[in-house]
């Protein structure tokens, strides 16, 4: 007996909105309604040279709301959780890249909040030591700034992750599950 | 899809790749050709995330659940066709995360169960080099209710090289002595 069920993803672009499949009415003491908005989560994977300076990294994602009203009782997601993996990779033959590290880290925010936000709750790192047969030795494999580079924009309803390397000489990958809500 | 962020440099994708699968003790876990997690065969030095010839597996997530006796373990073997061994970056992180529920000695059959997560990373430079009996690199058990049910540190992952277009990944799941039934099991897994 097989059991196994294999469902093809679809794939999404970089910039849908991410009120879908539906919104949910919400009850309201004045019997103005709000919209629950859904969260989400899929899969991303993306690289980069390490000439990025600070001040020139572009943002590399974008998940953004489309609120289609104003109404304060309007609740969207607010919270980003990253489950990231990155490979440094060095200038020189097809296979050697230096040990992956494996980030969870997490922002979130509060619907009546009007600054943009990078505050981290929750961090964790999971690595090993670094192989000592591997090719390259970056020494530590940590390459992105997690405080600068993850921010939730209240004004456009929208989460971005930008590179900002912290070590120069490598190329990275990065790749994880993201979770919105 | 990939999409060029108007910087050489910079490329960036989001897709997902879910898989759901009831567990009947007999099969092994192996996600369609066509699906999306895999590396393409003809993706070449140009192709949007490739690295000197290296191409990535898309992240994976999945869900199993089912029944199993865990005795001596419980066995999840998946298994990845790929490409080769010279242009693949291999899967390196695999995370199970779940709730484990059995009956216990004590008192008479009592209810146990355990939330847990574990967490192997793994030095996989190599995609052709076999890695055994690997013990997590992080475990936790966040509730754990009657007795334990998973003996975490002893749960191990094997990374083995079948072929160059064949990589299996083996997780041996153990439970405690204080178990005295079959357990029933949730696990979401990611590779990642």
């Amino acid at each position: 007996m097989s059991n196994i069920e294999v469902q093809i993803p679809s794939l999404s672009s970089v910039t849908r909105g991410i009120n879908y499949p539906a919104n949910y009415p919400l009850p309201s003491s004045d019997n103005i309604n709000g919209y629950l908005y859904n969260g989400t989560k899929g899969s991303f994977i993306a690289k980069a040279n390490s000439d990025f300076s600070v001040t020139a990294s572009p943002d590399i994602f974008e998940w953004k709301q489309r609120p289609d009203n104003g109404l304060i009782t309007n609740q969207e997601p607010v919270t980003l959780i990253l489950k990231v993996v990155i490979y440094s990779i060095d200038n020189t033959g097809q296979t050697p890249f230096n040990t992956s590290t494996m980030f969870e880290v997490s922002i979130s925010s509060s619907p009546g909040q009007t600054t943009t936000t990078n505050t981290i709750v929750d961090f964790i790192e999971y690595t090993t030591v670094p192989n000592p047969t591997s090719p390259i030795a970056l020494g530590d494999p940590i390459s992105l700034d997690f405080i600068q580079g993850l921010r939730y924009d209240p004004t456009t309803k929208s989460f971005t992750l930008r590179f900002v390397p912290k070590k120069l000489g490598v190329k990275d990958i990065y790749k994880g599950i993201y979770y919105i809500y | 899809m990939s999409q060029d962020q108007g910087n050489t440099n910079a490329r960036a994708s989001l897709s997902y790749s879910p898989e759901t699968a009831i567990w009947d003790n007999t099969n092994v876990i192996i996600p369609d050709a066509n699906s999306s997690c895999l590396p393409l065969n003809n993706d070449g030095l140009s192709s949007p995330f490739n690295i000197n010839g290296n191409n990535p597996y898309q992240p994976l997530e999945g869900f199993i659940t089912g029944e199993d006796d865990f005795s001596p373990a419980l066995g999840l073997i998946f298994e990845f066709n790929t490409v080769d061994n010279d242009h693949v970056l291999p899967y390196t992180t695999v995370q199970l995360e779940g709730t484990l529920h059995a009956l216990y000695f004590g008192g008479g059959s009592t209810p146990a169960s355990d939330f847990f997560k574990l967490t192997w990373v793994l030095n996989l430079y190599d995609p052709a080099t076999s890695q055994v009996n690997l013990f997590p690199t992080n475990s936790d058990i966040y509730i754990n209710y009657g007795a334990n049910v998973l003996n975490p540190t002893t749960c191990t992952l094997s990374y083995s090289s079948i072929s160059a277009t064949s990589k299996k990944f083996s997780i041996r799941l153990n439970k405690t002595n204080l178990v005295n039934s079959d357990i029933a099991f949730d696990i979401r897994y990611l590779f990642i």
